[in-house]
């Protein structure tokens, strides 16, 4: 047996009783939390599953001896030291993503792209006198401040 | 070598919820309690060292849009029925009445309890604040800036300015509000609407907020002008944002289908987890 549920921006979803999870395979994360001591990462998603991360993928929680910590620190300096090589800091950089993710980066990266080149060609072909200052990054989203 | 022991993934909390989560809170006077609520009505608490549910009520008819404890380690939950309620996990049985409830005029969509005064404030289409301390189930002010009447999505106490409270709204605006005069203080609108704010724990006067194009900004309170940093990597609208409690690092969930992690001074996240490795993860699950 199945059934159909409206759910939000998703679309409608085929549910079976019977196993919990729909069949297609990602939901949205509608919330996130640190845990108090700040080493596990909480999310809940539109699935319904509370998941539990570790906030530091590579950390481990069991009690480490001295030599084991001399150890992590002497890597974290490695990589801190060796980081502005190209190929460290891509092991440092490269994650894996789902490919809807990754797809949907590409093609924004390639929009935003296009707006900077259009903005750039106007401000080419504009004249000084007419010429708008360049408005920071930082403020550009900014509609108003009132008090 | 760092990459190669990643996995950041550590489980699942019991059975989860039958339908979608959209709230959850931590119990800050405990590391292990924390609740979450569920499109269905039903609020559950959580213990983490066992990664089982500890209790669990049918809390409301429909939606639960906001979750918070109260410093005596009471739960209150608001949601879309107009109605908010104080429950007591810890001393209570599951499924039990809730301690007290407050009806309101309009939907709650999120709510958050003052540092340690008996108060909370609740956000529909304007912010309610409620005195736990009266038996009266009306509010004891309210607050909203003079011309918005679109619906505010979050709002969230400063905790350590304590009587300072901001708000998001649906009608792109990000509104702070002081309790000692009872007034909004300061209005500022973004380019798009923002889905939730948070403060930063040890810089009183920071927050974030999580904006639906995209990105999610920190601003100083005190010079909205300008945003202190813009965190870009998400590729859909934001949907929570949360400092660490240490105020360094934030953690973002989107409806991209992902959670980022950020070092609050950088403007790309630091890690991203995502849900595929889960889902695969599932299948192996005897179905019940």
């Amino acid at each position: 047996m199945t059934f159909i549920t409206p759910s939000g921006c998703n679309g409608t979803k085929l549910f079976f009783p019977s196993r919990k999870h729909p069949t297609n395979n990602e939901f949205s994360v509608f919330s996130a939390k640190f845990t108090p001591d700040s080493k596990y990462v909480l999310s809940g998603s539109d699935d319904g599953n509370v998941r539990l991360w570790r906030a530091k993928a590579s950390d481990r929680s069991g009690i480490k001896s001295a030599r084991q910590r001399t150890k992590l620190e002497y890597d974290q300096a490695l990589i801190k030291r060796y980081s502005h090589m190209p190929e460290i800091r891509r092991i440092k950089r490269q994650r894996h993503l789902p490919k809807p993710v990754k797809k949907a980066g590409e093609i924004k990266a390639e929009e935003l792209a296009a707006i900077k080149r259009r903005e750039e060609n106007v401000r080419k072909h504009t004249s000084k006198a007419n010429l708008k200052k360049r408005q920071n990054e930082r403020a550009k989203m900014i509609l108003a401040n009132e008090q | 070598m760092e990459r190669m022991f990643a996995a950041p993934f550590l489980c699942q909390m019991g059975d989860g919820h039958v339908d979608g989560v959209y709230s959850m809170a931590k119990d800050p006077g405990s590391l292990e309690r924390f609740a979450s609520g569920s499109g269905d009505g039903v609020v559950k608490v959580w213990d983490l060292t066992t990664r089982g549910e500890v209790w669990e009520t049918q809390a409301h008819e429909n939606m639960v849009k906001g979750v918070c404890w109260t410093p005596d380690r009471k739960l209150l939950s608001c949601a879309s029925d107009k109605t908010v309620k104080l429950w007591d996990p810890y001393n209570s049985e599951p499924d039990a009445p809730p301690a007290a409830s407050y009806l309101g005029n309009g939907a709650f969509n999120s709510i958050t309890h003052h540092r340690n005064q008996p108060a909370f404030a609740v956000a529909s289409s304007m912010i309610s604040v409620y005195d736990l301390s009266r038996p009266s189930s009306s509010p004891s002010q309210t607050l909203h800036w003079p011309t918005s009447v679109d619906s505010i999505t979050s709002v969230a106490f400063n905790q350590t300015e304590t009587s300072i409270l901001a708000s998001t709204a649906i009608d792109r605006s990000v509104i702070m509000y002081d309790l000692r005069t009872s007034s909004p203080v300061h209005k500022l609108v973004l380019k798009l609407a923002s889905n939730a704010i948070a403060w930063n724990p040890m810089e009183a006067f920071n927050f974030a907020v999580a904006n639906e194009d995209h990105n999610a900004y920190i601003f100083d309170m005190r010079k909205t002008d300008r945003a202190l940093n813009v965190l870009k990597d998400h590729v859909a609208a934001v949907m929570d944002i949360e400092f660490s409690p240490t105020g360094e690092e934030l953690v973002t969930a989107s409806y991209d289908k992902t959670i980022r992690l950020w070092d609050r001074a950088r403007g790309h996240s630091r890690d991203i987890y995502h849900t595929k490795r889960m889902q695969r993860y599932e299948t192996f699950l005897p179905l019940s």
